[in-house]
């Protein structure tokens, strides 16, 4: 995988461009471990911020974990089946699913050659009512439960669970009025599977592109009132689903181009789609290298929201209206070149309307590895860049102190303590682990906590694997979405091969740390 | 459908998200195109061995010729002695002392892919020297003759019992630096206790496994490690030069054959879920449909289900050879016991061994074994770089260029075994007509452990079990 010519003229051009970005310094949200002072509690990053060093990873020291600013409430590691991937919640429980290569593309689909079927694959049902000893409840397989690799998603007001299946075409609705019984409502597919012709060879490697209408599942997001699911693929096109009766989802439409990752405003009425790649290019192919220019689009989904776009005949139609977009190109901004856009998703701070929007590289071995931002989309016509998310790991002039550690510190999701009213961002970063960031200032980020996982060595050991989603006992992968409650003050993540975990900040976080608000 | 599934992802994998890390192989051709041409293979082999064959004595066929041992012989035997021990006590430290984490500490690549793997191939090619160098014999010393004889009925089950204990822990326990560390300190205060007790000698000739292991596959070496002597010979002739003398060994190669199988197998998504699908399901009015309440009851059912499988697969295996026999001894009315002829025709098995192994494990050593001088650089993960080695990141092989690989190793260890058989058939039943009758038994089930090799091989790469 490594590709150390293409690595280190990529670390060339991004030292020579990295001071082209735009927004505050990198050096503004550098670690601070000093500040507020550490306590005995903490077991302090021994590198960079972010860093799980190889020399830590060889004498054992990392297998403990690192942590600033947090403590660990309760865990449950899911029966030890790791490849936990992807976390949702409705009331007090937690779903967590899993994925690895092997699972969405068959144990060859990579070098990482992994069993595509692992037993305890499904969605986990965690009761956390009791947070000190959160309890796995039952495993639910369903045809997209069983690998949906980042579509998992719940909604707190209809109560339902939902997920596309990766690289498949099955969609599952689950009803959980009960969250600790979710019920299967209904699993359907999408897509018609058409393979067009071959075409004539593209520059940038691919001999030919299947641009016909399969969906292949990926990514999720889900409107606030539950009504509407936007599920990105890894081909071609999206999905909008009507989920008015749950037991009957019905696909509007298909609509390219096809973005990684997507969230929406609280109305509905705004999808923002974290595109990249050939995507701009007007391919519709989020898939091939990211060599051209990354980016986040808004478009105008009202009329999927109205529910004013009839279902299209055809199943694929023309996308809903751009209303803005925000373009950038990997290596001008210092992140490798195969790097492209994933997370896009809403928030509000002191009047002003902002997306979290990062990259995501994640594969050991390309440096400097994929990072964050916020944007300021008050005018969604015009989304300007406000700061940056980028941890010390994530700078290329420390890709030669960084590419021996066998880890992938790409940026991946995102969390707030309230979306309506962020002062703290959350952020989740692969083997950089849990981040937090006090936001009142969304230009001028201030890391106040983090958390690496103790490593659960119990999991499977799939070969290689460090090189995606954790070394099993050497670190841990925090890949999913965070969940904060402000009632309790906790924060809910899931670990690749740690599992479910609850953790609440202690004093080092400082002053800026939020409060639970019920004591 | 699945075409445009294939070609979707093949462009997927291209690309840049979180799950695409390369590219999708699936087999070119249908596996039953493999099936068939490696069936063809073998016949027109078997066909063209019967047709060239002549009656001769296997000394005749063998020509061979020998050397003393160079004076200096002994001298490198003694710093390969040096190596072994060394090696090994290497390993035992590096669990306790070294990284805790398999890929880093150097004991688990040295152990399992240097010696395990790389050492048995090469076995294979320059003969057992494992014999002058074993570190555990090494170990003991010469003087200890024994408390009491070797009990000649055991021959060589110990090493069976010690082999199915071996396979178990590499397959169905969770070994780790520490624990590997562990098992050979056990298996060295083992060793000492069985050679003191029965001799040093016999000990080593019979009961400890990897003697037995290596001895097998450095029968199909073309040297020979005598006493003072080394001994030229064509490859796989040694396998006509011995006979085999009690069934324990018939056992050992059968399982040699089993477990590489086993191995194969119980990592394929049908067998998995044969189990954890199929089983749970079957199991579920007694345990109920909930999988969490039901795992730690599944869980150990299912080590239990494996154990069991493993253990039993090479009776099973035994119970298909001797099938064969009894037809070949029908067909030819040969006054032969079945029983002698599993004995005469146990090492005609030995290629198929030797060929099943690598194709199955030999990835590892390019993936994993590459790493070895880096991991001897820093032998207990300290930082060192005692011989200035770069790091590197594991070789991933092409998965065609593997496949093909294991499909024409798959087809040559079996033609080299039917031409085996066919020989021994010629010492064993006298004329042409007769081995050649008696072959034919043997001749299905070459194809059908060829078929179902390749079978196992194919799981990964075949699109019905890569994708749903």
């Amino acid at each position: 995988m490594s590709k150390p010519i293409f690595a280190y003229a990529a670390l060339f051009l991004a030292s020579l461009l990295t001071a082209c970005g735009s927004g505050s310094s990198s050096d503004d949200n550098a670690n601070n471990n000093d500040s507020p002072r550490a306590t005995d509690f903490d077991r302090l990053e021994p590198g960079l911020q972010g860093q799980i060093p190889l020399s830590e990873q060889l004498n054992g020291s990392s297998a403990q974990g690192y942590r600033k600013g947090l403590r660990l409430v309760g865990q449950n590691t899911i029966l030890d089946r790791g490849a936990n991937f992807a976390m949702a919640w409705v009331d007090d429980c937690a779903y967590v699913t899993t994925t690895s290569p092997g699972q969405i593309f068959g144990p060859t689909s990579s070098p990482y050659i992994d069993p595509k079927f692992n037993p305890l694959n499904g969605m986990a049902v965690i009761d956390a009512a009791d947070p000190r000893n959160p309890k796995l409840l039952d495993i639910l397989q369903s045809p997209a439960m069983l690998a949906p690799h980042e579509s998992l998603q719940a909604n707190q007001a209809r109560k339902i669970i939902v997920a596309t299946r990766g690289g498949g075409t099955a969609f599952d609705v689950y009803d959980a009025s009960d969250c600790r019984k979710p019920v299967l409502a209904a699993s359907i597919n999408i897509g018609i599977g058409i393979t067009l012709p071959e075409l004539p060879a593209l520059i940038g490697g691919l001999g030919k592109i299947d641009i016909g209408l399969p969906f292949f599942g990926h990514a999720l997001c889900l409107s606030d009132d539950g009504r509407t699911a936007y599920a990105t693929s890894s081909a071609s096109t999206n999905a909008v689903i009507n989920l008015d009766d749950i037991k009957k989802p019905q696909v509007i439409q298909l609509f390219a181009p096809a973005g990684h990752d997507c969230g929406l405003n609280p109305e509905g009425t705004r999808l923002y789609l974290a595109t990249f790649g050939f995507v701009s290019f007007g391919m519709g192919l989020p898939n091939g290298p990211a060599v051209g220019q990354n980016g986040m689009a808004i478009f105008d989904v009202s009329g999927f929201h109205q529910r004013e776009v009839p279902v299209a005949p055809l199943l694929i139609a023309p996308a809903p209206p751009q209303v803005g977009f925000l373009g950038w190109t990997n290596i001008a901004i210092g992140s490798a070149p195969t790097a492209g856009s994933h997370t896009a998703r809403w928030f509000r701070n002191g009047g002003r309307t902002y997306l979290y929007s990062s990259d995501e590289w994640p594969t050991a071995g390309v440096c400097p590895w994929a990072h964050g931002r916020i944007l300021d989309i008050t005018d969604e016509t015009n989304p300007v860049q406000v700061s940056e998310i980028r941890l010390e790991v994530n700078k290329a002039e420390n890709c030669l102190k960084t590419e021996i550690d066998v880890a992938n510190y790409s940026a991946h999701y995102v969390g707030f303590d309230d979306a309506y009213n962020a002062t703290t961002l959350f952020t989740t970063h692969y083997t950089g682990g849990l981040r937090v960031w006090d936001i009142r200032d969304p230009a001028q980020p201030k890391e106040i906590a983090y958390w690496h996982p103790v490593p659960n060595p119990n999991t499977p050991t799939v070969p290689l694997s460090e090189f995606f989603g954790s070394s099993g006992s050497r670190w841990d992968a925090v890949p999913t979405y965070v969940r904060y409650r402000p009632e309790t003050g906790h924060i809910w993540i899931a670990g690749y091969s740690s599992g479910f975990q609850i953790l609440e900040f202690t004093e080092s976080a400082g002053p800026t740390a939020p409060k639970p608000t019920r004591r | 459908m699945r075409l445009m599934v294939t070609a979707a992802l093949l462009l997927s994998s291209a690309g840049a998200q979180a799950h695409s890390f390369g590219k999708v192989y699936n087999l070119p051709v249908p596996f039953w195109l493999y099936a068939w041409a490696a069936m063809v293979a073998l016949l027109l082999s078997f066909l063209v061995s019967a047709w060239i064959s002549t009656r001769r004595a296997p000394a005749t066929l063998n020509s061979s010729f020998s050397l003393p041992f160079a004076p200096f012989a002994s001298v490198l035997i003694g710093l390969m002695q040096l190596v072994t021990v060394s090696a090994l006590l290497l390993c035992i430290v590096a669990g306790f002392y070294g990284p805790s984490d398999p890929y880093h500490n150097v004991n688990m690549t040295l152990f399992w892919i240097g010696f395990v793997l790389a050492f048995a191939y090469l076995t294979a090619v320059i003969g057992n020297v494992y014999v002058h160098i074993n570190p555990w014999r090494c170990l003991t010393p010469r003087h200890w003759l024994g408390h009491w004889q070797y009990p000649r009925h055991w021959d060589c089950w110990p090493a069976v019992i010690i082999y199915m204990a071996f396979i178990w822990i590499e397959l169905l326990g969770h070994v780790t630096p520490r624990s590997l560390a562990q098992m050979l300190l056990a298996y060295t205060i083992l060793n000492w206790l069985a050679a003191w007790a029965f001799g040093r000698d016999a000990w080593f000739s019979q009961g400890e496994f990897f003697s037995v292991f290596l001895r097998l596959l450095g029968k199909m070496a073309p040297i020979h490690w005598q006493q003072q002597r080394l001994t030229f010979r064509m490859p796989f002739m040694g396998l006509l030069q011995d006979s085999n003398k009690h069934s324990s060994e018939t056992i050992f190669v059968l399982f040699m054959l089993s477990s590489t199988a086993y191995d194969g197998l119980h990592m394929t998504q049908g067998w998995t879920t044969l189990f954890w699908r199929d089983g749970f399901a079957a199991l579920q009015p007694w345990l109920g449909s909930n999988i969490v309440a039901a795992y730690p009851t599944l869980k150990k059912l299912h080590i239990a289900w494996e154990t069991s499988v493993l253990l039993l697969s090479p009776f099973i295996y035994l119970s298909l050879y001797l099938t064969c026999l009894w037809l070949a001894k029908l067909l030819t009315q040969s006054s032969i016991s079945l029983k002698d002829l599993a004995l005469r025709f146990t090492y005609s098995l030995l290629p198929i061994v030797l060929v099943y192994h690598i194709s199955h494990y030999y990835t590892l050593i390019l993936t994993q074994g590459n790493q070895l001088w880096r991991l001897l650089s820093d032998p207990l993960g300290l930082g060192w770089n005692l011989f200035g080695i770069e790091r590197s990141t594991p070789t991933i092989p092409d998965i065609a260029w593997v496949w093909h690989t294991q499909v024409g190793l798959i087809v040559f260890g079996h033609i080299v075994s039917v031409y085996i058989a066919h020989e021994e058939a010629l010492r064993s039943f006298g004329n042409q007509r007769q081995a050649l009758l008696s072959q034919i038994p043997m001749l299905i089930l070459m194809m059908a452990f060829t078929v179902f090799g390749l079978w196992i091989l194919a799981q990964p790469i075949t699109p019905a079990n890569s994708l749903s």
